[in-house]
């Protein structure tokens, strides 16, 4: 029977062309259509499915009936040494605790300034959160843990002032909730920024997301950071100049090493000032 | 401290999705030959042997949760991983392969080699010469397709023969395979 007409079908002439894809389908050797085909026909002809597990057994059999050859010893080593690459720890931590996460929401509050009453807090907070983070990357090497320490007195300075900004970070065609974003905190007369982002793609093995402040439209890199299984991750960095003289803020999607310049659209972008 | 070498494989699959490279370490003693083993006999070359083999780990390492234990063992995933890391290499190196097993110089081959844990692989070792009693037709496209990764169709226009035929050559050699394995397999019970 011609496979490729298709009549009225007949289960029993259904399940014998079933029957004889069978073999092949096990040992995957079935065309994408006869594929399609065989899977849908599983479902009307349960009865095959007995003959079905069989092959595949045997298709299991035909890998390990090969005759074995030993791996060269280095290979092994190889393999240790690409994987301890893979599992070396990132420049940044990658997540924020939630409570921080809250911490900066708190500041989404479109006048920007704060009741000098609420810094004590804020200051307080800040400093739990930075105590939590130097905890958490206790496994960092001992220069990233030096710049996160200068980076908190640094952080106690920027939330101490009057002029602290939040400006908004948009995905270019923003479509439902789970489109990526984020919020920029910032002293326009300092140079410490906080950039906090949720709903990012996961990263690709040896990529990392980079964030570009404009000026003039040149692309000054800030720095680089990683995110976590929910798409969160925070980036502080120290700008080149005061914020007041950039123009945007956006980020894009690197090799981990850094680009140069973007290399990508940006997957948020916010307007500063 | 942890005896990984009592541990399950699945177990092990478990330690790996928390980073533990030991766990990978010790799958890889466990099955570095089998694995080895087959992409060589697909690649024929063993320094894409080698790499193939690393990459074929390395998913391991890296997406240990596609495995699903409900579905079959972790030897039968791990070696479909390696036959389609070893097909894909083989591709982008577009080399051409013969139906026969070449000469493979330099590389030790271990014919009692029987990795822990795993008698089937000894039992099973029959099927790989079981091919050589089919119609020769017949063994040339189960090869083909097995090794090399061919459809019907890539098998059809390689040969330059019929669709048909080969559908028919394929689906009785693979039926008459079946015979033969499960009549040497009860006598091995």
């Amino acid at each position: 029977m011609d496979m490729e007409q298709k009549h009225q079908p007949e289960t029993r002439e259904d399940c014998d062309i079933l029957r004889e894809l069978i073999p092949a389908y096990s040992l995957g050797m079935t065309d994408p259509d006869e594929t399609r085909m065989v899977e849908r026909l599983l479902l009307q002809c349960p009865d095959v499915a007995p003959e079905l597990a069989e092959y595949n057994q045997m298709a299991d059999a035909v890998l390990l009936s090969v005759p074995q050859v030993e791996a060269p010893p280095h290979l092994r080593q190889a393999l240790l040494r690409s994987i301890r690459r893979d599992v070396a720890p990132a420049p940044r931590p990658a997540t924020a605790p939630r409570w921080f996460d809250a911490l900066i929401r708190s500041f989404t509050s479109p006048t920007r300034l704060f009741p000098a009453a609420a810094l004590s807090m804020m200051l307080a907070l800040a400093i739990a959160v930075y105590a939590l983070l130097a905890v958490d990357n206790f496994r960092q090497d001992h220069r990233t843990l030096i710049a996160q320490l200068q980076n908190r007195d640094a952080l106690l300075s920027l939330l101490g002032t009057d002029d602290l900004l939040t400006f908004d970070l948009i995905a270019p065609q923003a479509e439902a909730d789970s489109a990526p974003s984020g919020i920029i905190l910032c002293n326009p007369d300092q140079t410490l920024v906080v950039v906090q982002v949720r709903d990012f793609p996961a990263l690709p093995a040896g990529m990392a997301y980079q964030v570009w402040l404009t000026h003039n439209d040149s692309r000054i890199s800030g720095g680089l950071f990683q995110v976590d299984a929910a798409g969160a991750g925070t980036l502080i960095f120290n700008a080149p100049e005061p914020m007041r003289e950039f123009e945007y803020l956006g980020i894009t999607l690197e090799p981990d090493a850094g680009s140069d310049s973007p290399t990508s659209p940006p997957l948020v972008r916010g307007q500063l000032y | 401290m942890l005896d990984y070498s009592s541990l399950s494989d699945e177990a092990l699959v478990q330690c790996i999705a928390r980073q533990d490279q030991t766990a990978l370490s010790q799958l890889y003693d466990r099955y570095s030959t089998p694995v080895y083993s087959l992409i060589l006999r697909i690649v024929q070359d063993a320094k894409l042997a080698e790499e193939a083999a690393q990459d074929t780990f390395i998913k391991v390492w890296r997406n240990p949760e596609r495995w699903n234990p409900e579905k079959g063992r972790f030897i039968s995933w791990l070696l479909t991983v390696a036959r389609y890391t070893a097909i894909d290499l083989l591709r982008a190196e577009l080399r051409q392969v013969t139906t026969h097993a070449s000469s493979l110089d330099g590389a030790h081959i271990n014919s009692d080699v029987n990795p822990v844990d795993n008698p089937t692989l000894t039992n099973n070792r029959l099927l790989y010469t079981l091919l050589d009693e089919l119609p020769p037709e017949q063994a040339q496209l189960v090869r083909l397709g097995f090794f090399q990764g061919m459809t019907h169709k890539q098998l059809a226009e390689s040969l330059n023969l019929p669709l048909g035929t080969v559908k028919t050559r394929v689906r009785l050699g693979l039926q008459k395979l079946r015979v033969l394995w499960l009549e040497a397999t009860r006598q091995h019970e």
